[in-house]
């Protein structure tokens, strides 16, 4: 019983569900301190990305806070930059996107953590009918509070962008770019907090998929080790993911920002 | 005035089911050793990594019903991505 895993893999992934981001990011640099091989490393986190994801769905898909439309259309931009990006995985050095991805998220940090208030407020004409994503568009209304909230996604071409380069990004580094599909979604494309961290906790499982594909042919998965990740990241991304619907806007926001920061360090000291 | 979908009914069966299957089985590898360790962990696994890809079919073909062209076409292009991308990795 790698009780040590279980552990790790239940608190990265509270916070990684928390602030959408996926707790690979954190808990892989912590496996390789605590001993684990880098080689191994790697597909735990995606078990644990997998898991956390599945994990926070329910409570996700009851609050009706995932936007799939919204979520389809960014992961497919992220998946193709994802497969350019695994096989151009040579013309950047690990150290120049480790630093480029510290700057990222240092950078986005920073961005989420000036802004001040709530940028969608709830609308008082709308009620829990409302509740849900618009069919044909990237638009939708969730429930803050007592209130409801219409939003609609942004400056669509600038996201894409984004979400192309984080895939483009980790692909070629191997993270799971969660960290960027976040920020990008809430500072670029205006989506509420809350709705674009349950659809990046949504889509990075799909990223994890693929890449727990590749890595059980390649023969990386312990399996014993993978089940006590899974257990812990389960447990984790539920906690996270119940503790996020409790919390608001800005809190989240600041809370993803001080992990953005840890992040981004944990990213510079790796390079 | 906007349409306001709906997941469909079998995406929060599939993942509660998924859940379910995935936790009993990663605690019983967690918890076990040798053979039933690991065959128990790789059916976990395998559940978290088929449930979002089955996830994604279901929206596509609920989309595609309700005529909603582009983003039917965006999952099933999606899908098709992950399967290439894997594919190559593979090769």
């Amino acid at each position: 019983m790698q009780w040590a895993e279980l552990l790790l893999a239940f608190v990265t992934a509270a916070v990684g569900a928390l602030g959408g981001l996926g707790g690979a990011v954190l808990l892989v640099p912590l496996l390789v301190l605590t001993g684990t091989a880098p080689r191994l490393a790697a597909p735990l986190g995606l078990v644990s990305v997998a898991s956390g994801s599945l994990a926070a769905a329910i409570p996700q898909l009851k609050e009706r806070t995932v936007n799939h439309r919204l979520g389809v259309t960014t992961e497919l931009a992220a998946s193709v930059g994802a497969v350019a990006g695994a096989l151009g995985s040579n013309l950047a050095s690990d150290v120049f996107l480790k630093r480029f991805l510290a700057t990222v998220a240092i950078a986005a940090a920073l961005v989420g953590g000036r802004r001040k208030g709530v940028r969608n407020l709830p609308d008082p004409s709308l009620d829990a009918s409302a509740v849900g994503e618009h069919v044909g568009s990237l638009s939708g209304v969730y429930q803050l509070g007592n209130g409801f909230v219409p939003y609609r996604a942004r400056r669509l071409s600038a996201g894409l962008g984004l979400f192309g380069l984080s895939g483009l990004l980790a692909g070629m580094a191997g993270a799971s770019g969660g960290f960027i599909k976040t920020p990008a979604s809430t500072e670029v494309m205006h989506v509420p907090v809350r709705v674009a961290a349950a659809t990046t906790t949504f889509t990075i499982g799909l990223t994890a998929a693929t890449g727990l594909t590749v890595m059980a042919v390649q023969g990386r998965l312990q399996l014993s080790h993978c089940a006590a990740v899974c257990v812990g990241s389960m447990l984790g991304g539920r906690v996270g993911a119940l503790a996020q619907s409790r919390l608001s806007p800005p809190q989240v926001r600041r809370f993803l920002s001080v992990v953005l920061v840890v992040v981004g360090i944990v990213l510079l000291v790796k390079s | 005035m906007p349409v306001i979908d709906d997941v469909p009914a079998a995406v929060p069966l599939l993942v509660r089911v998924a859940t379910v299957l995935a936790f009993g089985a990663a605690l019983l590898g967690a918890f076990s050793t040798g053979r039933v360790s690991s065959i128990a962990g790789g059916l976990a696994v395998g559940v978290i990594v088929a449930t979002p890809l089955l996830r994604v079919a279901l929206l596509g073909g609920r989309w595609a019903r309700l005529r909603d062209g582009r983003f039917a076409l965006a999952a099933f292009g999606l899908l098709l991505v992950t399967a290439t991308g894997a594919a190559l990795a593979v090769l």
